[in-house]
């Protein structure tokens, strides 16, 4: 039987996120015994978390505490918190351990572990962030540059390990989120929610005042749900730091079928809650991925620096609001002074579309297309044909260049991590054309430079391939020349800073030249071939991937020019 | 101490040993105070069988002897040879005992100390009760005659004090944080007691906030309103509090010395008393001229100044309690007599008549009337006329300190005249003693100085310096000294004697952290007896793990062990991390993190 512990000590959201690495493991080691380690600020969603045989919270935050109150010096306290936290825990020899949190504290704490495999981010002892996995590698490039970050995190963790079909050879992914219910609920009477009511919440926190939708606007909602069905019940849902904020929509609201739960509910009754709630409307939060878990309706409202690329709601059919204006989403390190995107998500139109969303399961398209040039564009989750989630426009839009880049970048990453080099999935370029009305009118789909710049970073791998078997062969007939030694890696060094500097005039380029940096500083090898052999396949994945770029950005173009009857300049 | 003391003798029941009082308070007992003094020595000798043998005895409180010699007999009975020494906290006291009982044989056996002969400024010689108590060395039993706690009770908290804080206090395990301003004078003053402290052992590190000035003058390009520059000028200084804040976040200290004019916000020392750190500011200004200081005096733990009455009696207006006199001084590593001579500098920075300085308003009066000498002016901020003009050296530039230590040693005569903005030339009611008086004695120089109120009581006029009362006055001193070479020289050696015995940065700092430490005396030996218990506890507690052991036991040396350090030191090891290692950067991890949320 295979001891696995997964390592995830990050918030709610991405604990439930995780779900579908838990289950594909399952599936790929039926009987495996998984430990999970989570935060215990977060310990109240662990009864909910399925396919972990044990759950042990961790409790960093009182670490922290202890660590401050001593002005962070070492004392027994500290040691004694610090055994407290591996108790239990090391007891065991773990065949794979797996780190799904983001910090130098998880790094570290893997590395105890000692396990016989780790997947997740590492770290030199010189604090060099190192990886052993590709999608760890890519999730520490996209954090660097939250603007292409284009891959959910789901697909991210789900894809750490790989599974074949049996037969087929087909990869097995988990394309599902789960919470599971391990007892009955109670009733939710106390909370005055009735059997037959029709129970729409609002889950009104998020984690920064950016990624809020108004009050007022949330107020108004409540007040015209209300008034349009008598059965409807409001629910409003959030933390402490929400009480304020509920208990002015409440009163603005100013009806007894609005039921004010902020600061009032355990996690427990929150999911209760929300499986029960025929709608849930929400912002890109915790709360939203207990509704999809649980297979709850959703509106999700997006504002502010929260692209729904990361963290969008991990299933088909489910709706989203962005609102139309060229700055969403804008810089996570902005302080916006004037978020008017939240004004452009009107009160009625997201009353219109509850109902939609109320009446139907799906085929919610064409009911959204009225709000063409309303000020929000309407997206539509689904699951391409590579099995990641995606999410397209359901009204017809006007082709941006970020919207076109991004999704050319999508493409290629999809490709690549799939393995599927050389078919590009010329439908899904289509199905994506097919949102858009046209190109925007300032719209340059001049790619000369983009491709000379990939042209060249592809000449400097093949360089760096060149020099990279040269160093094998020095290893093998002449490990001992230090001279050649210094002058190979010393040559390779300079490669490395030619790709930096070539790939930093693009977004996607400098995301893929990131994704080798880690790569090449994750060398498990100590030794000039092993070194050599790391190097090789480094600079032929980065080509590889550059290649793949290439065809998608071609295959773009041209399929551009088909369908807009657009013509471009790009010299070749 | 308090000189009022009254004495009774009283006969008690053993007719040989009579015991008095002090103030009204029985030292002895009057019914037996023989078979009392065998009690009380017989519990030292129980402390001794606890707690070890010591190098030394020392006795608070001489009384008529009678607890000593029973001491001295129990010792001599267990052919034990352990010193013991008495303090009495009186004068008055010692000569009544000595007059009326027989402690003859005491007095030739004991080394005794009497505190208020050596005492006449408690913090000052506090530094020197420790020395003549030889306090720091070896391993010291302090006791005292029960009694005397009650009558002499500031004396005895002062003596058990500085018994403690040389037990438990050594400055390497005290960390410091020199915070300097932008520029002026008081940054020059904090590297002289940065090196002073570095010099005298301590942990310190110096905040240099020097390159913020550039910024700070080029704030006036951006606009002519004034409000607005000095609004810009504001952010500029709570940029700087903010990143020092950061930086005792990352790495907190005991003590937190601020110099004149650094960033010393408010809110920047409530945050700092928050952390439990203790503070220090030297006001080393005018306080008339420079009134900033009633914003922060009441807001740092101790306030240090170079003058005193009138600013004592400000200070006391606004509620501070918290002030002490501790004028400046000289740093002799850096302020040295030069003894080769290069005769470059020589001819350079030599003249018959120098002065070293900036231009303030009365030095423009006063040096105009002394343009017939061989005069060399140094410094920045003349702009003057002719004839004045042709006396000012290398166009007015600012000169160095390097280049001070020259002036003071290759002039024959130097001139210190204390600035004025308001004076025509001598400011009769100057109180403070501006550094170059220090300085130029120091580096052997001989010096015409106005006359100071507080030099009385540290230099004597005509033997270490030589004071001028008006500008005739000076003109006719100038005239005599270059005449009297071996005179001046006499009182410059003599000078230089005296500043360098009584005047230097690192008695400054003895005084200063006196004063903190006594004041704050249980607080800091908690943290420090906390510091040591837990490294002694850690060591106990792993013992069972050798790995975990021996990289605590590296840092067993520095009295306490930051995870900052340990991960330094890890961080530049190489190799797989071991797991102890492994488990220290993890505690490291949660450190940066939190340096980084706190958007500090």
């Amino acid at each position: 039987m295979k001891n696995i512990i997964i390592l995830n000590l990050t918030r709610m959201g991405d604990l439930i996120q995780s779900t579908a690495l838990f289950k594909k493991i399952k599936l790929i080691y039926p009987e495996s015994s998984v430990k999970l380690l989570i935060s215990s600020d977060f310990a109240e969603i662990a009864p909910f978390l399925p396919y972990a045989d044990e759950i042990k919270p961790i409790d960093v935050k009182g670490l922290t505490e202890l660590l401050k109150a001593g002005n962070f010096e070492l004392t027994i306290d500290v040691l004694k918190a610090l055994d407290a936290l591996f108790e239990g825990v090391l007891t065991l020899n773990y065949d794979l351990a797996v780190n799904l949190s983001h910090d130098e504290f998880s790094v570290y704490f893997l590395y105890i572990l000692n396990s016989l495999k780790n997947i997740g981010i590492s770290v030199t002892r010189e604090g060099t962030i190192i990886s052993n996995d590709h999608m760890t590698a890519y999730m520490f490039s996209a954090v660097k540059n939250r603007k292409v970050s284009v891959l959910n995190l789901v697909d991210i963790y789900e894809r750490t390990l790989e599974a074949k079909q049996d037969g087929s050879g087909k990869k097995i992914h988990v394309n599902k989120i789960y919470l599971e219910h391990k007892k009955k609920p109670e009733s939710l009477k106390r909370y005055g929610i009735e059997e037959n009511d029709t129970v729409i919440s609002f889950a009104i926190g998020a984690s920064t005042e950016l990624k809020k939708w108004r009050y007022d606007y949330f107020a108004e909602l409540a007040k015209m749900l209300l008034a349009g069905d008598s059965k409807i019940k409001v629910v409003l849902l959030g933390a402490d730091y929400d009480v304020e904020a509920g208990s002015y929509i409440e009163a603005a609201a100013g009806d007894e079928r609005l039921i004010n739960l902020t600061g009032k509910t355990t996690v427990s009754d929150l999911v209760y809650i929300v499986t029960r709630s025929n709608l849930l409307i929400t912002h890109d939060t915790g709360t939203m991925h207990i509704g999809v878990a649980t297979g709850t309706k959703l509106i999700v409202i997006y504002t502010g620096n929260v692209g729904f690329w990361e963290t969008g709601p991990y299933s088909e059919n489910k709706l989203l609001v962005v609102p139309d204006i060229g700055c969403f989403p804008c810089d996570f390190n902005l302080k916006c002074l004037n978020p008017v995107c939240r004004d452009l998500i009107k009160p009625e139109y997201i009353y219109d579309m509850a109902l939609t969303v109320l009446e139907k399961e799906n085929g919610y398209a064409e009911k959204l297309s009225k709000y063409k040039n309303s000020g929000i564009i309407p997206y539509l989750s689904r699951f391409d044909s590579k099995k990641f989630i995606d999410f397209l426009p359901a009204v017809k839009i006007k082709l941006k260049f970020k919207d076109l880049k991004l999704k050319i970048l999508k493409l290629s990453l999809e490709h690549y991590y799939e393995g599927d080099f050389w078919n590009i999935d010329e439908n899904e370029i289509e199905l994506f054309l097919d949102c858009f009305e046209g190109i925007e009118y300032n719209l340059n789909l001049d790619a000369g430079e983009e491709l000379k710049a990939v042209e060249s970073l592809i000449s400097l791998c093949e360089r760096g391939m060149s020099e990279a078997k040269k160093m094998l062969n020095l290893a093998l007939h002449d490990p001992f020349n230090y001279i050649k030694t210094e002058e190979y890696t010393g040559n390779i060094k300079s490669i490395d800073f030619e790709l930096r500097y070539l790939s930093s005039v693009y977004d996607d380029l400098s995301l893929f030249n990131q994704i080798h940096v880690i790569n090449q500083n994750s060398s498990a090898s100590y030794d000039l071939f092993g070194l050599a052999v790391d190097s090789l396949k480094n600079y032929s994945r980065y080509k590889l991937l550059l290649n793949i770029f290439k065809k998608v950005l071609l295959l773009f173009l041209d399929k551009i020019k088909d369908n807009f009857n657009y013509k471009t300049k790009e010299s070749i | 101490m308090n000189n009022n003391i009254g004495f009774e003798i009283i006969e008690t029941k053993i007719a040989s040993a009579p015991s008095f009082k002090i103030n009204g308070i029985t030292v002895h007992s009057v019914y037996d105070p023989l078979s009392e003094a065998r009690k009380w020595a017989a519990q030292i000798i129980n402390r001794i069988e606890n707690e070890g043998m010591p190098d030394k005895i020392i006795v608070f409180g001489l009384g008529a002897g009678y607890h000593i010699k029973a001491l001295a007999d129990l010792l001599k009975k267990q052919e034990n040879t352990i010193k013991i020494e008495a303090v009495e906290p009186s004068e008055k006291s010692f000569n009544f005992i000595k007059s009326n009982f027989n402690v003859s044989e005491l007095l030739k056996a004991l080394k005794i100390t009497v505190l208020d002969s050596a005492c006449k400024n408690v913090y000052a010689d506090a530094s020197s009760i420790s020395q003549e108590l030889e306090l720091d060395k070896g391993s010291i039993l302090f006791c005292e005659l029960p009694s005397y706690r009650k009558i002499f009770p500031e004396a005895y908290g002062l003596t058990y004090k500085l018994y403690g804080i040389n037990q438990f206090f050594t400055p390497s395990s005290f960390k410091i944080l020199v915070v300097q301003p932008m520029y002026g004078g008081s940054s020059t003053i904090g590297n002289y007691l940065h090196s002073a402290l570095l010099g005298l052992g301590y942990d310190v590190k110096i905040l240099d906030f020097s390159k913020f000035y550039d910024a700070y003058k080029y704030m006036g390009e951006f606009t002519p309103n004034e409000d607005h520059v000095n609004s810009l000028k504001q952010s500029l200084f709570n940029l700087m509090s903010e990143a020092l804040l950061s930086s005792v976040f990352n790495e907190p200290p005991d003590l937190v010395i601020f110099m004149a004019q650094s960033p010393a916000s408010e809110r920047t020392l409530l945050k700092l008393k928050s952390m439990g750190i203790k503070t220090a500011y030297w006001f080393v200004e005018d306080f008339r001229t420079l009134t900033y200081w009633n914003t922060i005096a009441g807001n740092v733990d101790y306030f240090f100044t170079i003058q005193k009455d009138d600013f004592f009696t400000e200070l006391k207006n606004i509620g501070a309690n918290n002030f002490h006199y501790l004028p400046l001084a000289c740093l002799p590593d850096f302020h040295k007599k030069i003894t080769e001579i290069n005769e470059e500098d020589r001819i350079k920075y030599g003249s018959d008549v120098s002065f070293a300085g900036a231009g303030y308003y009365n030095r423009k009066n006063v040096f105009a009337q002394l343009i017939d000498f061989n005069f060399k002016i140094w410094g920045s901020d003349w702009h003057v006329g002719l004839p004045l003009s042709l006396l000012i050296q290398d166009g007015g530039k600012r000169f160095t300190e390097e280049e001070a230590v020259k002036i003071y040693n290759y002039s024959k005569i130097n001139i210190n005249l204390h600035s004025s903005m308001w004076h025509w030339d001598i400011n009769p009611n100057g109180d403070f003693l501006n550094p170059r008086v220090y300085e130029i004695l120091a580096c052997g120089g001989f010096q015409l100085v106005d006359r100071r109120r507080y030099m009385e009581g540290l230099f004597e006029d005509g033997k270490d310096l030589v004071v001028f009362e008006t500008v005739d006055d000076l003109r006719k001193k100038i005239k005599y000294y270059l005449a009297n070479e071996e005179e001046r020289s006499a009182i410059a050696a003599h000078g230089r004697e005296t500043v360098l015995n009584n005047h230097t940065y690192e008695r400054r700092i003895r005084e200063m952290m006196n004063i903190i430490l006594l004041d704050s005396y249980e607080q800091i030996k908690s943290k420090i007896e906390t510091r040591k218990q837990n490294i002694s506890e850690l060591l106990k507690e792993t013992e069972g793990n050798k790995e975990l052991h021996d990289l605590i036991m590296q840092f067993s040396g520095k009295k306490s062990i930051s995870i900052g350090d340990m991960a330094e030191s890890i961080k530049r090891g190489k190799g797989r991390l071991s797991k102890s290692e492994a488990m220290i950067l993890m505690l490291w991890a949660i450190k940066s993190k939190l340096v980084k949320l706190q958007g500090l």
